[in-house]
C-alpha cells in the first residue's frame, strides 16, 4: 500500500525533529520550484505537485536515516541547499516528494594553512566562506555570480563555475575531498589528498550528480594565496564578436592564463556597457595572483591586444566599476521579481560549450534561428566568461515579453523552444549543451544526444547507486520514456 | 529682519508646530523675527505654541493648488516688507518656493537643509548628485527658500518654551478652486504616522516580505517608526508612504535601528541626522558601515529576535 | 490629445562603492565610470503616458531629454515602444546641471513649437535634485501644475484624471488640459521592454534634435561652492555575531541611548 503523505511527515519528524519539518503551504509552493520556472513563481503559479515536507538535516546521520527510509518507501527526494539552481533541477515532479534540504548544515569545520584547504559543510553559502578565508589571506578562486546565496553542496553537485575560472579552474578542479549519502543509506568520505591513482576519480560519482545520485554533506577544496593587490585589469571595445572569439584563442593558445576572461557581444553588453561601448562588443581580462605571475600574464595579453587595431582600450576605472556590481543577491532577485510583475519581460539563459573550430557557428546559427522562429524577444545576445586551451563557453542571454500567455505556459512558448534550439545546435556542431548550469530537469529532453553511445556510463551509475530511482527523479535523466515533445528522434 | 513661514496646514497642529519647532529657534540664532502664513484646505482648531511672537496669518484654499498659493503669499509680501520667505517641507515646497520666487522676483534655493547667516547673504547648503555632495548658494535677500531642514536644526531653544498660548489667526479671504480644477475628490486617508524616537528602516538587504511584515508590526506594537528604503516600497512590500530618504521622509530620530540597509546615500539623507544609527547588514564593506556609530556584521535573521526582546523594554 | 514626457537619464548612484565622486576644478565631478540608468520618476512617468495611449487611441505621445548622448538609447527604447516623437535638446551639463530654470526653458521652447496637452515630469532628478523643473516648466508654459502625481488613471480630450498625494491623504483631480503633472513615488515603476521585432521596425523613425538656447539669463543662482560631504560615524563592528553582538552593542553605546530617551 502507498505511504501515504502524512505518514511521510510523522516519519520525517521522528528523524529529524518536528522544528525541521516545515509543511506550511507557502514553503511548500515556493519549495516545488526553482529559477527555471521564476515567472510561473512570481505570479504565485505552481504547476508541480506539492512536496509532503522540506525536511532540514543537521548532520550526516540524519541524511543517511532519511534516505535509508525514503529508498525502502520509494519517496522521491530533492537535494537542496541554495535554492539557487536554474535548470528544474529542485523541481518536485512527483507527488509526495520530500526536499531534503541541507542549509542548516552550515559550519565552516577547518581551515588548514598548511595544506591550503578548507572543509565545509554542504549548507555554508560560498560567500561567507570566501569572506572568512580572505581573513586569513586566502582565496577560494570560486566566484559564480551566485556566490552570495549558493552553498557548497549544491556547487559541487551541479559542477558549477566561476568568474575566475580561467586560472582557478571549476569546482573540479577545485574540491580535494568530498563527503556524501547514497540512497542506501551509506555514507561515503572521500579524503582530500593532493592526487591519486587509486582507480577512476571517484569524486567524479559526486561532482555533479545534481542529487540523482547522492547527497553531499561536507566538502573540501584547496585554496589560494589572495593578491587583491596585483590585480590588473583591462577591457577593450571591438566590433564584431567574431574577432572576439579569435582573441580569446590566441591568449589562451599562447599559454596567458589570466583569471577573468569575458567577451560580451553588443547585445548582451547593451545591459552592462552602454555607458561607454554603446553597440560594441567589449573584452575585459582580469590577471591576479604574485606580482610577478599576474604581471606577466597582463603584459602578455597587452602585447597581443597591441596586434589588435581592431580593439580599443577602455580605462580601467568603468571596468572595476561594473565588476564591483555583478553578482546577485537576494536583494537583486526580489528586484527581479516586482520588474517582472510590471514589465511581463523575463530574462533567461542557456550556457554552453564548444571547441574554438565550432563556437562561431553556434553563435551566429543560434542568434539566426531565435530571431526568426520565437516572438516577442527583446534582447538575445552571448557573453563567453570560461575559457580552455580547447575551447569556451557560450552564455546565451535571452529576453523576450511575455505576451498573450498564462504563467505556466511560459516555458512552452518561449523558454523550451530557445533551449532547444540552443541545445540542438550545440550538440550538432560537437559543443556541449550544458556548460555549467546543470542538466536539471529541462534539458534531459536532449541527454541522448548530448552523451551518445557514453549515456550508458551514466544510466549504470543511475542504476548502481540509485537502484529505485528515489534520488532527484527526472534530473539528468528524464522521468519518463514516453514521447518527448522536445526531441524530435524520440 | 523679518521673514516670512509658509507652512501647509493639514487638518493636524502637529503639521504646523512641527516645522515652527523646527525653524523659529535657527531664526532666533540667525536674528531674525518671523511671520507664519499658514494655508490649507481646512478651517484651522485652536491650538497653542510657545516663543512665537509675529503675527499668524490663515488662509483658506478651497484647492490650495501651488500657484495660487504662490499669488496669495505676493500679495502679502506686497503689503509687508519681508527679509525672505521660507516654504516648510511639505510635498508641494519646493514648486511653491520656485513660484513665489517668480512672482516676487526674488532669487530662491529650493531643498536647503542647512543655512547660516553671512554678511553678503544666507549661505544655503542643499544636496545634490543624490545626496551625494552638497552644493553651497549664497542666497542674498529678499529671498525664498523651501527648507528640508533637520529636525534639531536650531540646537537648544524649543518652541515650547515661553509661556503657551493659543495663536490668534489673522483671517486672509478664502480662495476658491481654480477654473481649471474639475472635480476633486478623497480616496484615501490618515497615512502619516507619528514620529517615534526610535526608528527601525528596512533596506533590500531583508530578503522576504513576511521578515518586512514582521519588523513594521513590531514597530507598531511597540510606538517605533517605522520606514523602508525607496526600492523595498517600490518592491510592493510597504507602502509609498514608508520611504526614506530624497524621495521620502527626512527623519532625525534619536535612535535608528537599519536592517538590511546598504547605505546609499539617496536614502541615507533620511537618516543622517539621527542621533544614534545601528546597522544591521551582512556586507561588513557596505557604506552603511562607516556611517553608523554601531555596526553588527551579521545576517540579520540571526539578530531580529534578540534586537526584539531586548527593544521591547524600551516600548513607547 | 498629445502628451509629452520630459526624462533625464543619470548615472546610477546606487553603483558607488563608498566614495568615489571627488569635486575637481571649476566644479566639475567626474561620473562617466559610473552606468547610465533612466531617472525613476521619468521612468514611472514615461510608463504611465503609453497606458494612457492604451486607455486612448488618439494620443499622441513625445519625449524629450535636455541633455547629452546618454540619452541616445532611451530614446531609441521609446520609439520603438511606439513613443511618436523622441526629442533630443543636447546641451553642456556643465551649464545645466545646477540651472532648472534652463532645462524648463528648453522644455517651453519645446512646448511653444510644438504645442502639448499634457506635460509630465519627474518630480525631481540628479545631478542638481533640485525639484524645481516642474514649477518652472508650469510656469514658463502657463499651464496649471499639479504635483506629487502617483497614478493617472483616465485621460479625455478636455481632462485628465489624476492621483496625487497631499500631506496625509490621496487625491484624486479631475484637471482640465492643458496642465502639467509631476509624477512622484507613483505605483508604476518600470518602463515596459520593446521586443527586437519592435526595434527593428522602428529604425526608420529617427531621434528629433531640438536646439536649446545654452545660454539664458536664468532665474537660478550658481553654487558657491561643490564639495563631498563626510557622514563618518564611529562605525565599530561588533566582533560577536546573532544576539551575543546585539547584547555586545548594547552594553557599548546602545543602552546608554535607549536610557535617555
Amino acid at each position: 500500500m502507498e505511504i501515504t503523505r502524512e505518514e511521510i511527515v510523522d516519519k520525517m519528524r521522528e528523524i529529524v525533529g518536528s522544528d525541521n519539518v516545515v509543511t506550511d503551504k507557502e514553503v511548500l509552493e515556493d519549495a516545488t520550484h526553482d529559477r527555471f520556472r521564476k515567472y510561473e513563481g512570481y505570479n504565485h503559479v505552481f504547476v508541480n505537485p506539492l512536496p509532503a515536507a522540506v525536511v532540514f538535516v543537521n548532520n550526516k546521520e540524519e541524511v543517511s536515516s532519511v534516505l535509508r527510509f525514503c529508498d525502502a518507501k520509494k519517496i522521491n527526494v530533492v537535494p537542496r541547499t541554495g535554492h539557487s539552481a536554474t535548470e528544474g533541477g529542485l523541481e518536485t515532479i512527483v507527488r509526495n516528494s520530500i526536499v531534503l534540504d541541507g542549509s542548516h548544515m552550515n559550519k565552516i569545520l577547518n581551515i588548514d594553512a598548511v595544506n591550503m584547504q578548507v572543509t565545509a559543510e554542504c549548507g555554508v553559502v560560498l560567500e561567507d566562506l570566501e569572506n572568512e578565508v580572505r581573513k586569513q589571506g586566502f582565496t577560494t578562486g570560486h566566484s559564480p555570480q551566485s556566490k552570495p546565496i549558493a552553498m557548497m553542496g549544491g556547487l559541487v553537485a551541479t559542477r558549477s563555475i566561476g568568474q575566475f575560472s580561467t586560472l582557478y579552474g571549476g569546482i573540479e578542479d577545485m574540491l580535494a575531498g568530498v563527503e556524501t549519502v547514497f540512497p542506501d543509506g551509506t555514507i561515503c568520505d572521500i579524503k582530500a589528498v593532493p592526487r591519486r591513482s587509486a582507480g577512476p576519480d571517484i569524486r567524479h560519482v559526486v561532482l555533479g550528480n545534481e542529487g540523482a545520485m547522492n547527497f553531499i554533506t561536507k566538502v573540501t577544496v584547496k585554496l589560494w594565496k589572495y593578491y587583491p593587490e596585483y590585480q590588473e585589469c583591462m577591457g577593450f571595445t571591438l566590433d564584431r564578436m567574431q574577432d572576439g572569439l579569435k582573441i580569446m584563442r590566441e591568449v589562451m593558445v599562447e599559454g596567458y592564463r589570466p583569471s577573468v576572461a569575458r567577451l560580451y557581444d553588443a547585445e548582451d553588453g547593451k545591459e552592462h556597457f552602454s555607458h561607454f561601448a554603446p553597440g560594441k562588443c567589449v573584452i575585459i581580462f582580469v590577471t591576479e595572483g604574485p606580482q610577478l605571475v599576474s604581471h606577466a600574464n597582463a603584459e602578455g595579453i597587452r602585447k597581443i591586444m597591441k596586434n589588435h587595431p581592431e580593439c580599443t582600450p577602455v580605462e580601467t576605472k568603468l571596468i572595476e566599476t561594473w565588476f564591483a556590481n555583478l553578482n546577485w543577491d537576494a536583494a537583486r532577485i526580489e528586484e527581479e521579481r516586482k520588474e517582472v510583475l510590471e514589465t511581463k519581460n523575463v530574462c533567461c539563459t542557456t550556457e554552453i560549450s564548444a571547441p574554438w573550430s565550432a563556437v562561431e557557428h553556434i553563435y551566429e546559427v543560434c542568434a539566426k534561428r531565435v530571431m526568426e522562429e520565437i516572438p516577442d524577444i527583446t534582447v538575445f545576445g552571448a557573453h563567453a566568461s570560461h575559457c580552455y586551451s580547447n575551447g569556451i563557453n557560450l552564455y546565451f542571454v535571452y529576453w523576450y515579453n511575455i505576451v498573450d500567455c498564462a504563467p505556466d505556459e511560459e516555458i512552452n512558448k518561449y523558454h523550451l523552444p530557445i533551449k532547444k534550439i540552443i541545445c540542438e545546435e550545440t550538440i550538432k556542431a560537437g559543443g556541449s549543451m550544458c556548460h555549467h548550469h546543470g542538466v536539471g530537469k529541462h534539458r534531459t529532453h536532449w541527454i541522448d544526444k548530448e552523451h551518445g553511445s557514453a549515456l550508458y556510463m551514466i544510466k549504470k551509475l543511475k542504476a548502481a547507486f540509485d537502484p529505485n530511482g528515489i534520488m532527484n527523479i527526472g534530473t539528468i535523466l528524464p522521468y519518463s520514456e514516453t514521447k518527448d515533445k522536445w526531441n524530435e528522434d524520440k | 529682519m523679518k521673514i516670512l513661514v509658509v507652512i501647509y496646514y493639514d487638518g493636524s497642529a502637529e503639521s504646523v508646530t512641527r516645522p515652527l519647532a523646527k525653524l523659529s529657534p535657527l531664526q532666533a540664532e540667525m536674528g531674525f523675527s518671523a511671520d507664519l502664513y499658514v494655508y490649507g484646505e481646512k478651517d484651522p482648531d485652536n491650538f497653542q505654541i510657545g516663543n512665537f511672537e509675529g503675527r499668524a496669518y490663515f488662509q483658506r484654499f478651497e484647492v490650495a493648488a501651488a500657484e495660487w498659493v504662490a499669488e496669495a503669499v505676493r500679495a502679502l509680501v506686497a503689503r509687508n516688507q519681508y527679509y525672505g520667505v521660507i516654504a516648510a517641507d511639505q510635498e508641494q515646497a519646493s514648486a511653491l518656493a520656485v513660484l513665489m520666487a517668480n512672482k516676487l522676483d526674488y532669487d530662491f534655493v529650493t531643498g536647503v537643509v542647512s543655512m547660516r547667516k553671512e554678511k553678503e547673504g544666507l549661505l544655503c547648503e542643499r544636496p545634490v548628485y543624490n545626496n551625494n555632495l552638497s552644493a553651497s548658494y549664497l542666497l542674498r535677500h529678499p529671498f525664498v527658500l523651501s527648507e528640508k531642514l533637520p529636525k534639531n536644526a536650531g540646537g537648544a531653544t524649543s518652541l515650547q518654551a515661553g509661556t503657551p498660548r493659543n495663536i490668534v489667526w489673522d483671517y486672509l479671504e478664502k480662495v476658491p478652486a481654480p477654473a481649471w480644477l474639475l472635480e476633486k475628490s478623497l480616496i484615501e486617508e490618515n497615512l502619516s504616522r507619528p514620529e517615534s524616537p526610535v526608528l527601525l528602516a528596512v533596506g533590500m538587504g531583508v530578503s522576504k516580505r513576511e521578515d518586512v511584515n514582521r519588523i513594521r508590526d513590531f514597530a507598531e506594537k511597540n510606538g517605533f517608526d517605522f520606514g523602508v528604503s525607496r526600492p523595498v516600497a517600490m518592491r510592493g512590500w510597504s507602502g509609498i508612504n514608508d520611504i526614506i530618504g530624497v524621495s521620502g521622509r527626512i527623519l532625525a530620530p534619536e535612535i535608528t535601528i537599519a536592517i538590511g540597509i546598504s547605505g546609499a546615500a539617496a536614502f541615507y539623507a533620511g537618516i543622517e541626522q539621527s542621533g544614534y544609527i545601528l546597522s544591521i547588514n551582512t556586507d561588513p564593506d557596505a557604506a552603511i558601515t562607516e556611517r553608523s556609530d554601531a555596526v553588527i556584521a551579521d545576517d540579520y535573521n540571526n539578530v531580529l529576535d534578540g534586537l526584539f526582546e531586548l527593544l521591547s523594554d524600551y516600548k513607547r | 490629445m498629445k502628451i509629452i514626457t520630459a526624462f533625464k537619464v543619470c548615472p546610477d548612484f546606487d553603483k558607488l562603492k563608498k566614495s568615489d565622486l571627488t569635486v575637481e576644478e571649476e566644479m566639475s565631478v567626474d561620473t562617466h565610470f559610473l552606468p547610465n540608468v533612466l531617472n525613476c520618476y521619468d521612468e514611472s512617468a514615461l510608463e504611465l503616458a503609453l497606458r494612457l495611449k492604451e486607455k486612448n487611441a488618439e494620443a499622441e505621445l513625445s519625449a524629450i531629454t535636455v541633455g547629452g548622448k546618454r540619452e541616445e538609447p532611451t530614446l531609441n527604447t521609446l520609439l520603438a515602444l511606439g513613443y511618436c516623437h523622441a526629442v533630443k535638446a543636447p546641451v553642456d551639463e556643465k551649464l545645466f546641471r545646477f540651472h532648472p530654470d534652463r532645462t524648463a526653458r528648453a522644455l517651453a521652447a519645446y512646448n511653444e513649437a510644438c504645442p502639448q496637452d499634457l506635460i509630465l515630469l519627474g518630480q525631481e532628478a540628479p545631478l542638481g535634485n533640485s525639484s524645481a523643473v516642474p514649477a518652472l516648466a508650469s510656469l514658463y508654459t502657463g499651464y496649471p501644475l499639479i504635483t506629487s502625481v502617483i497614478d493617472i488613471p483616465d485621460i479625455r480630450e478636455e481632462a485628465v484624471t489624476l492621483r496625487a498625494v497631499r500631506a496625509n491623504e490621496v487625491i484624486e483631480i479631475r484637471a482640465a488640459l492643458p496642465c502639467v503633472a509631476v509624477i512622484g513615488n507613483a505605483v508604476i515603476s518600470k518602463l515596459r521592454v520593446p521586443t527586437l521585432r519592435d526595434r527593428m521596425k522602428s529604425r526608420e523613425k529617427k531621434i528629433e534634435t531640438f536646439q536649446a538656447e545654452d545660454e539664458i539669463a536664468g532665474s537660478s543662482l550658481t553654487p558657491v561652492k561643490l564639495e563631498t560631504v563626510s557622514r563618518l560615524r564611529a562605525g565599530r563592528v561588533s566582533a560577536q555575531k546573532g544576539c551575543e553582538a546585539i547584547m555586545d552593542v548594547y552594553r557599548e553605546s546602545l543602552k546608554e541611548r535607549l536610557g535617555a530617551l
